[in-house]
């Protein structure tokens, strides 16, 4: 009996037995295959960065408006108080600024690091010396600087190097610290567990885990931080299974990529490089063996021991791991002590904040139509784009201080609350390249992503005039009986009869001027003027070329339109007031210029590219108008506000005033502004009351740092000192005169017969204006 | 990089028992566990990696794979072709292109036209080296700092034209004309010539030879555009 229950027994072990080999084989395969598809695939996503365009230094250049000091602040340089010593330290002289400029890999272009001078004269470089081969420079390049990065749900910044591209020290000082005996074991240690123990019951709390840098690596791998022996358990057998298939280098290469090494706002810093960037702002290479130790004691709780916010604990710890460097030999007494002397070299502070998140939602709407979402978010692409940080950070605080200050004059604006606000849409670009260099699409992104400057479809009222007064020039070089800046034209009620119906467009307050120039019609925004000047050009040639310099949204073929009753988005108007400022050139709008793949190889270039849209005479002589809008009409708030440079402009506002807009350019920059309610509640104002302040304001600050520069008329265009209210060619005797363009051929023959320096015995009974 | 083949049958019997206790280990622990987690196959992102998951690479942008074009007659821009060494006395001459677009700037140049104008010489530089990726960076940089650079328009119609990119072409060399058209007259022919070369080599012979007319009406003594424009009558006289 007893020997059948001990044959039952024995069978039922051995059965028991066999059916757990089975079980832990299997599980043993299964977690190999996980361990082996992690090494051998891809271990990490990388998000794409987004890079602003890279920022040019030259003598002329102004520095304080540029924001130079904040441009090098930004990019992590830091004020050194002595000669600048290592990449990226900066300091002011009596003199200017040295700077220690970083080398920097740029898509095509490799750029090497520079010890320079900056000679500054009352904040206007004056000069610009190598200082290591004395040699007179012209231009210097600083880097582009990161705006955010492309990720699914965390933004894990990481830079994936060689083991063999990484400093010895550091290495060591990682093992010493982490894992001592790391060449020793074979993925978990018993010696080192044993020893972990026994000091966590002499302390009476833990404060030394076992695990080696393997079961970290499978740890962060694979699982979780929970504290639970099935997790530890899991995480030994994929340790030893690991270091059975790869060898210790490749553990470690894997771990130093793998780490996590702190925050910096969204950013999560994970790897050696990437931290040794965050840290000390250059790579691991030029790091001290100060900073070495700083960066592998890290590793044990980077937030706690941060040098940024713990200073002093960051420091101690610091010297823990230069003393355990010591003690096993890997430095020597005076190493020891030269890095003990060193002071913390950290960076300058600085949160990575996404400065433009309107911007970087656009150009991920832009980039989808080529890159699926998850290669944009994993494989690491560079994105160089035309964003101008500085300029985005004026463009930001332009709106946001103006929509302020129109709630403080107009209290009832600001009895709204949360998605229902006051909201504005900024986006400016260089007109001849169509690249974006500032993108705001609405005052706080974080109640309201929605992106008004892309996707708000608004009226744009009288700012679609401009376009009127470009189709009748462009029509006007062939014609008879053409328009021209000095054509009179009735501004009065009339019909405009058309298919299906009869439209009679009103002036703004029902003021009619009578009979008045072209010019004037554009410069007080006359409605009946323009819409008579329509109706010559006809409405045909009005949409039909609105839509060829860049307003894609559909135009309805109503009169009305002319006077921008037509849904249209701020990019559109943008788009079509570049073409004006670019002397009907089109170069398409362009966010991002090129993109590189992680290993820095161009996988697209978006060069500039143009088409002739429109005549440059005519896109001249419309910017000539638009000059007198700034000047003398609906627009002259730029001026009262102190914008003083060659610039030309119009204002739009729609009927009930929902929409508040101003469109205005220099020959380098152009911006557009739109004020309004997302639900259409009229604004009450119009464009020249909420857009023009939040223009002028940005373009006063983006324009500062280079000299003004005027529009040059083209090539069959004649500028001719006329009288304004008669329009002939001006006399001495003329008390107002301004220079008008002209088709050459066209432009005026005789002189003013009011103002005639020999003037006929009796004066002209209707010589009043 | 990791090593796709397993270790060697030896060094796996060495460490079997090292193994066995190991799982032994992991075999209590999913005792204890009341629950089975599904194993961490996947991290939670997406991990793309296969063909199909490669970013999809935009074609070759034009300027850098295409091989260099032979100019349909004379090249507009060298010394030689300018008719400066065979100008006639009667015709103004074309004066050489400056060696160096540095030349052209002096005490009164502005700032920002001097630094553009030193970028379209290292754009220039980078495209006699046929580094045209490099030579566009320094032209685009190059107007966003001054508009109204003539230079910079010159340059990218000549390396749209060079790259076979004529409708680019055409109208760069337009602007470069427009813009150095009254203060620069030589400049101003070599972008209509280099203009009718790129209508020409679009076949579009009738603009060709308004864009020669105009090139020596700004500079008669310029041969290269009266050699073009004798080109461009020839071939635009329908064959009987």
């Amino acid at each position: 009996m007893v020997r059948r229950a001990i044959l039952v027994f024995a069978a039922l072990a051995l059965t028991a037995l066999v059916v757990s080999a089975a079980v832990a084989f299997h599980i043993l395969r299964q977690l190999d295959a996980v361990v082996v598809e992690k090494f051998n695939g891809r271990r990490w996503n990388f998000p794409s960065r987004i890079y602003s365009d890279a920022f040019l230094i030259y003598p002329g250049l102004d520095v304080r408006a540029a924001g130079l000091v904040e441009r090098l602040q930004r990019l992590n340089y830091r004020a050194a108080d002595s000669e600048p010593l290592r990449k990226g330290d900066f300091r002011r002289t009596p003199t200017g600024l040295d700077i220690y400029l970083r080398d920097f890999s740029y898509p095509g272009e490799q750029v090497e690091d520079r010890l320079v001078h900056l000679a500054i004269d009352r904040d206007i470089v004056i000069g610009m010396r190598d200082l290591r081969s004395d040699q007179e420079v012209y231009s210097l390049q600083l880097e582009p600087e990161l705006i955010s990065g492309l990720y699914e749900s965390t933004w894990e910044e990481r830079r994936e190097v060689p083991l063999n591209a990484l400093p010895r020290q550091l290495v060591r000082a990682v093992i010493l610290t982490e894992d001592r005996r790391f060449y020793s074991h074979r993925g978990v240690d018993p010696i080192g567990i044993a020893r972990a123990f026994l000091t966590d019951v002499r302390q009476g709390e833990v404060v030394q885990g076992g695990s080696t840098l393997t079961q970290q690596l499978m740890k962060n791998f694979f699982l979780s931080d929970e504290r639970t022996v099935h997790r530890k358990g899991k995480e030994a057998v994929m340790a030893v299974l690991a270091e059975r298939r790869y060898s210790k280098d490749e553990i470690l290469e894997n771990y130093l990529n793998e780490i996590y090494l702190g925050q910096n706002g969204l950013q999560g810093i994970f790897g050696v490089w990437e931290a040794s960037q965050f840290y000390f702002a250059r790579p691991p290479q030029e790091l001290t063996l100060g900073d070495i130790a700083l960066l592998a004691g890290l590793i044990r709780a980077p937030n706690a021991l941060s040098p940024f916010r713990r200073p002093e604990r960051a420091r101690a710890r610091r010297d823990t791991v230069l003393r355990l460097l010591l003690d096993n030999g890997e430095i020597s007494h005076d190493e020891y002590n030269a890095a003990i002397g060193e002071p913390l070299h950290v960076a300058a502070a600085h949160a990575r904040s996404n400065a433009a998140p309107y911007f970087v939602d656009f150009l991920r709407e832009d980039l989808s139509h080529n890159y699926p979402r998850d290669v944009l978010t994993s494989e690491g692409l560079g994105i160089f784009t035309s964003l101008d940080v500085q300029l985005q950070q004026f463009a930001a605080e332009a709106v946001s201080n103006g929509l302020t200050d129109l709630e403080r004059r107009y209290p009832r604006l600001a009895q709204r609350a949360g998605d229902g606000r006051l909201q504005a849409a900024l986006i400016a670009l260089r007109p001849q390249t169509g690249a974006i260099v500032a993108m705001v699409g609405g005052r706080d992104y974080e109640s309201t992503q929605f992106n008004r400057a892309v996707h708000a479809q608004r009226q744009p009222g009288s700012i679609f005039k401009p376009f009127v007064f470009l189709a009748a020039f462009d029509a006007a070089r062939d014609a008879e009986t053409p328009i021209t800046p000095t054509t009179p034209v009735l501004d009065e009620p009339f019909e405009w009869q058309y298919d299906g119906g009869t439209w009679q467009p009103a002036n703004y307050r029902d003021m009619y001027f009578g009979q008045v120039t072209a010019r004037r019609a554009l410069e007080l925004s006359l409605n009946a003027a323009t819409s008579r000047i329509a109706n010559r050009v006809g409405l045909d040639a009005v949409l039909t070329l609105a839509q060829r310099i860049g307003i894609d949204s559909p135009l309805p073929p109503f009169p009305s339109v002319v006077l921008g009753a037509a849904e249209v988005t701020p990019l559109e108007v943008a788009q079509a007031y570049a073409v004006i400022a670019n002397q009907g050139l089109k170069a398409s709008v362009r966010g991002a210029s090129k993109v590189v793949d992680r290993q820095g190889q161009i996988v697209e270039r978006r060069p500039l590219a143009v088409e002739r849209t429109v005549s440059a005479g005519a896109a001249y002589m419309v910017t000539h108008l638009m000059e007198g809008v700034l000047d003398r009409g609906t627009g002259r708030g730029v001026r009262e506000h102190g914008f003083n440079r060659p610039a030309a402009g119009k204002t739009g506002t729609t009927n009930d005033a929902r929409d508040a807009w101003f469109g205005g350019f220099t020959p380098n920059l152009l911006a557009v502004v739109w004020v309004g309610f997302d639900d259409n509640t009229p604004l009450g104002l119009t464009g020249a009351e909420a857009a023009v302040p939040i223009w002028t304001d940005f373009m006063q600050r983006a324009t500062a740092a280079a000299p003004p520069a005027a529009f040059q008329p083209p090539t069959g265009v004649a500028l001719v000192r006329i009288d304004p209210y008669t329009g002939g060619i001006a006399t001495p005797a003329c008390p107002e005169t301004i220079i008008e363009a002209f088709w050459r051929g066209q432009e005026p023959t005789v002189s003013c017969p009011v103002h005639s320096p020999h003037p006929p015995a009796v004066a002209p009974a209707a010589a009043g204006t | 990089m990791p090593r796709a083949l397993a270790p060697s049958a030896r060094r796996r019997a060495g460490r079997c028992w090292y193994l066995s206790a190991v799982l032994a280990c992991a075999l209590v622990a999913g005792a204890c566990s009341a629950r089975r987690a599904p194993l961490p196959l996947d991290p939670p992102v997406d991990t793309p990696g296969s063909d199909e998951d490669e970013p999809p690479v935009a074609e070759e942008p034009p300027v850098s794979h295409i091989e260099e074009e032979v100019l349909p007659g004379d090249a507009p821009t060298t010394a030689a072709t300018n008719g400066l060494e065979n100008g006639s006395e009667s015709a103004p001459e074309l004066p050489v292109e400056p060696p160096s677009l540095l030349d052209t700037i002096n005490a009164t140049t502005p700032p920002n036209v001097a630094a553009a104008t030193r970028l379209v010489d290292a754009g220039r530089t980078h495209m006699a080296t046929g580094d045209y990726g490099a030579a566009l960076e320094q032209l685009e940089r190059a107007i966003a700092i001054d508009s109204g650079n003539p230079y910079a328009y010159y340059y990218l119609a000549e390396l749209h034209f060079t790259h076979r990119t004529y409708d680019q072409a055409i109208v760069f060399a337009d602007r470069a004309a427009s813009l150095s058209d009254a203060r620069a007259p030589a400049w101003a022919s070599r972008a209509y010539t280099l203009q009718g070369n790129a209508f020409e080599a679009a076949g579009r012979f009738a603009d060709a030879r308004s864009a020669y007319t105009r090139a020596i009406q700004a500079a008669p003594g310029n041969l290269a555009a009266q050699v073009g424009l004798a080109r461009v009558g020839a071939a635009a006289v329908p064959q009987p």
